[in-house]
């Protein structure tokens, strides 16, 4: 029994230290086009009352919600509504804050963001008649 | 054992008291005619005598059977987890550092699960999770590379001051 125990805590150990070490994160995919307003996702109230204020477009739907745990040594990756390649690497973190590096078509950047904190946005690929923002934000 | 005689194989059941009587009344018809079977039946018995006799030397002293069939029929045997308990603690007193090891161990996988449980975004709803507002923590972009035929730039948002990276090809321009 108690071999087993010990062979199970070897085993497991590693996957959960590094498990331990990854970032929530969440990936919030929007598409904002000049159609009719219609009625808004209450996940993306805030966000959208923010883009209202410098963006001319008039109606913001919430297509997709991704949720996922970034590493180092896992990237975590997605198509983001059927198109475009999604890729977010972990640079380093720590109680308060992460660094970033996010890949998609066209751009490769690597960004800062404060734990439970706003989101960083990807906004331009055309889609459906609109364009895509994708809010990327670290727990 | 008488090797060239096939009654010889029934010799250990016969002094075993094995043997059926019709069995039995066989072999020693076969004893008498078969000096090697007699002689290989006196030494299975003289073995036999000496096994008794060890046997009896070595049986439990009689006025402890008492108590011991005492503490069997009034006792309970002990259960899985008392004796699964029972066996870490005398292997903790016996090879302490191992057991300090597996403790250690056995700790470290225990908060390992807690963190992720503590960590897991499971069942948040998205409303709770973004935030969005002036203190909600800076976004800062340290690096951005468009590729060959893209062009990017970073926006601040008036209210919030939130950071967008706006990506367009260059035939968008």
């Amino acid at each position: 029994m108690r071999h087993l125990l010990t062979v199970c805590v070897v085993l497991l150990l590693p996957a959960a230290l590094a498990f331990a070490q990854s970032v929530p994160i969440e990936v919030l995919v929007l598409v904002a086009s000049r159609e009719p307003a219609t009625g808004l996702d209450p996940a993306i109230h805030s966000l959208v009352r923010e883009l209202q204020r410098d963006f001319a477009y008039t109606n913001y739907r919430l297509v997709e919600t991704h949720r996922g745990q970034v590493s180092p040594e896992r990237p975590w990756r997605t198509a983001i509504a059927g198109g475009p390649d999604l890729s977010v690497v972990l640079i380093k973190a720590d109680q308060r804050r992460v660094e970033l590096k996010i890949t998609t078509t066209g751009v490769d950047t690597r960004v800062g963001l404060s734990r439970g904190g706003s989101p960083i946005l990807l906004g331009g690929p055309p889609h459906q008649g609109g364009v895509l923002i994708i809010a990327i934000s670290a727990r | 054992m008488a090797k060239d005689c096939r009654q010889g194989q029934s010799l250990n059941a016969y002094v075993d008291g094995e043997l059926k009587t019709t069995q039995a009344y066989r072999l020693e018809e076969h004893l008498r005619a078969c000096g090697e079977c007699r002689l290989e039946l006196e030494s299975l018995q003289k073995l036999q005598g000496l096994l008794r006799q060890g046997l009896q030397e070595h049986r439990v002293p009689a006025p402890l059977w008492p108590g011991v069939r005492a503490r069997i029929e009034q006792g309970h045997p002990p259960g899985l987890l008392t004796s699964w308990i029972r066996q870490i603690w005398e292997a903790g007193w016996e090879r302490p550092r191992r057991s300090f090891a597996h403790a250690v161990l056995a700790a470290l996988f225990l908060l390992s699960i807690v963190y992720l449980l503590w960590e897991s975004p499971a069942g948040r709803p998205p409303a709770e999770t973004l935030s969005v507002g002036p203190g909600a923590g800076e976004v800062v972009v340290e690096a951005l590379e468009p590729e060959p035929g893209f062009r990017a730039m970073v926006l601040t948002t008036s209210e919030q001051g939130l950071k967008v990276i706006w990506v367009v090809t260059r035939e968008d321009l």
